[in-house]
């Protein structure tokens, strides 16, 4: 009896010890803030719920920040964090925030668009909780995110999700998606109701371009490009050529498939007078065949097994023992996101969106991404936003 | 309705928790079955308490 009871206790200590070991680290990530701090051209900074009264209280909320211009002008709005295991568009949209002044018009900034993805993990892939960029006064940590929303807070999921309003059939996982729920309904499943409110956003306040911030992978024929529907073809090849000519680094289009719904490229165009973009940088951590998926992998980009199907030319963008590092793919996001504002900004005037202060390409390559956060704990407590 | 669902979910995972310590705390002998029960525990308590 004494025996049995005892063989009972330790089992209970083990069981005990490995939901505590697995359970707090994730329990912690889920609640990790990062801190931001605002930057001289963020004039207001509102909630997505503001647009959207289906997203109050809930885990989908996120932070939006607006940056007024002193003359009025266009308005832009830029979605980064769709999918949080892509994490370069956040960090960009997220210098932009921190460093950009704007001359005229507005631009509108939401850096994790899917909240509760940005807290997500996939465990199954071994996915790291953080990541951490080295700045000039220390290092900043990042949730690494997933593609999809928490089952925590979006669930049961169907056997099969139709899309609304297209009725389109698509993966049942896909309803946690932000990049398929688009345009989305005020009533619909939460991500439904995200993507809503950042449609109600560029309608109520008459958004004329949308730059979504995505990275996929080497392997994937989508990768490297500007993805954009007939109505932005134009300015999106321009941007790429001046790109390629200017800054020396490819960027090609791909038009958005009008058979394809739920994506940002399409369904903004489609419901809205806006015109949207898809910026995919590559992003080597993706890929299925490559080494473990450490901190470093996310960073530097680079993987023995990915140089080596480069070799036999399986990807679809050059690689080589370089890899494809966190800042060039930031600085790719920046230098393409504002050439596409400044090629809208010509074509149209008094709708002008002029943005200074912010890095390009060659700048976030030479100096690293982290160079242009700014130290929370020197800021004003009362300005900093979590996100 | 989803939150229904989502409730009824929880519910469920709860009533398989509570059999499965049982079924751990009223075993005598069978030291693979203990140890079983508690590792299927897991992940429903993961759900229960709203961790994962």
């Amino acid at each position: 009896m004494k025996r049995e009871k005892l063989t009972k206790a330790v089992l209970l200590a083990c069981a005990a010890a490995l939901l505590l070991l697995g359970g707090i680290p994730i329990y912690r990530h889920r609640r990790y803030q990062v801190p931001v701090v605002p930057g001289p051209g963020v004039t207001k900074v509102v909630r997505l719920a503001d647009y959207g009264a289906g997203l109050k209280g809930t885990p989908a909320d996120t932070p939006v920040f607006i940056l007024e211009g002193k003359q009025p002008g266009g308005k832009a709005i830029l979605i980064a964090a769709t999918h949080a295991n892509e994490p370069a568009g956040m960090l960009a949209s997220l210098i932009i925030v921190e460093n950009a002044l704007i001359e005229k018009g507005t631009l509108i900034v939401i850096p994790v668009f899917n909240n509760s993805a940005g807290r997500n993990t996939r465990a199954g892939d071994g996915y790291p909780l953080y990541f951490e960029i080295p700045t000039d006064w220390g290092s900043k940590t990042f949730r690494m995110g997933n593609r999809d929303a928490s089952p925590l807070d979006q669930w049961p999921d169907p056997d099969v999700y139709i899309h609304y309003p297209e009725r389109q059939l698509l993966s049942y996982i896909d309803i946690r998606n932000t990049n398929r729920t688009w345009p989305g309904r005020p009533d619909g499943a939460l991500m439904e109701r995200v993507t809503f409110a950042a449609m109600e956003i560029m309608r109520s306040e008459g958004v004329d371009v949308a730059v979504d911030l995505h990275g996929a992978e080497t392997m994937f024929p989508v990768t490297n490009c500007i993805v954009a529907p007939e109505k932005s073809s134009k300015i999106a090849t321009l941007a790429a050529m001046n790109v390629k000519a200017a800054e020396k680094f490819d960027s090609h289009v791909e038009p958005s498939p009008a058979g394809f719904r739920g994506l940002s490229h399409r369904e903004i165009g489609d419901y809205a007078a806006t015109m949207p973009f898809l910026l995919e940088a590559p992003i080597p951590f993706l890929d299925q065949p490559t080494g473990p998926k450490t901190v470093r992998l996310l960073l530097d980009g680079k993987d023995p097994f990915l140089l080596s199907l480069a070799k036999k030319k399986k990807l679809f963008v050059p690689y080589d023992e370089a890899g494809w590092s966190m800042d060039r793919r930031v600085g790719q996001h920046m230098s393409v996101t504002l050439e596409i504002l400044r090629q809208f900004s010509k074509r149209n005037p008094g709708r002008e969106i002029i943005v200074h202060d912010v890095p390009r390409f060659a700048d976030i390559v030479r100096n690293g991404a982290g160079s242009y956060f700014h130290d929370p704990a020197a800021a004003d407590p009362d300005e900093l936003v979590h996100d | 309705m989803t939150l229904i669902i989502m409730v009824l979910y929880h519910l469920l995972c709860a009533w398989l928790a509570a059999i499965l310590f049982w079924n751990f705390w009223t075993e005598k002998k069978d030291r693979d079955s203990l140890w079983l029960s508690l590792l299927v525990l897991v992940p429903l308590l993961l759900r229960i308490f709203r961790i994962k």
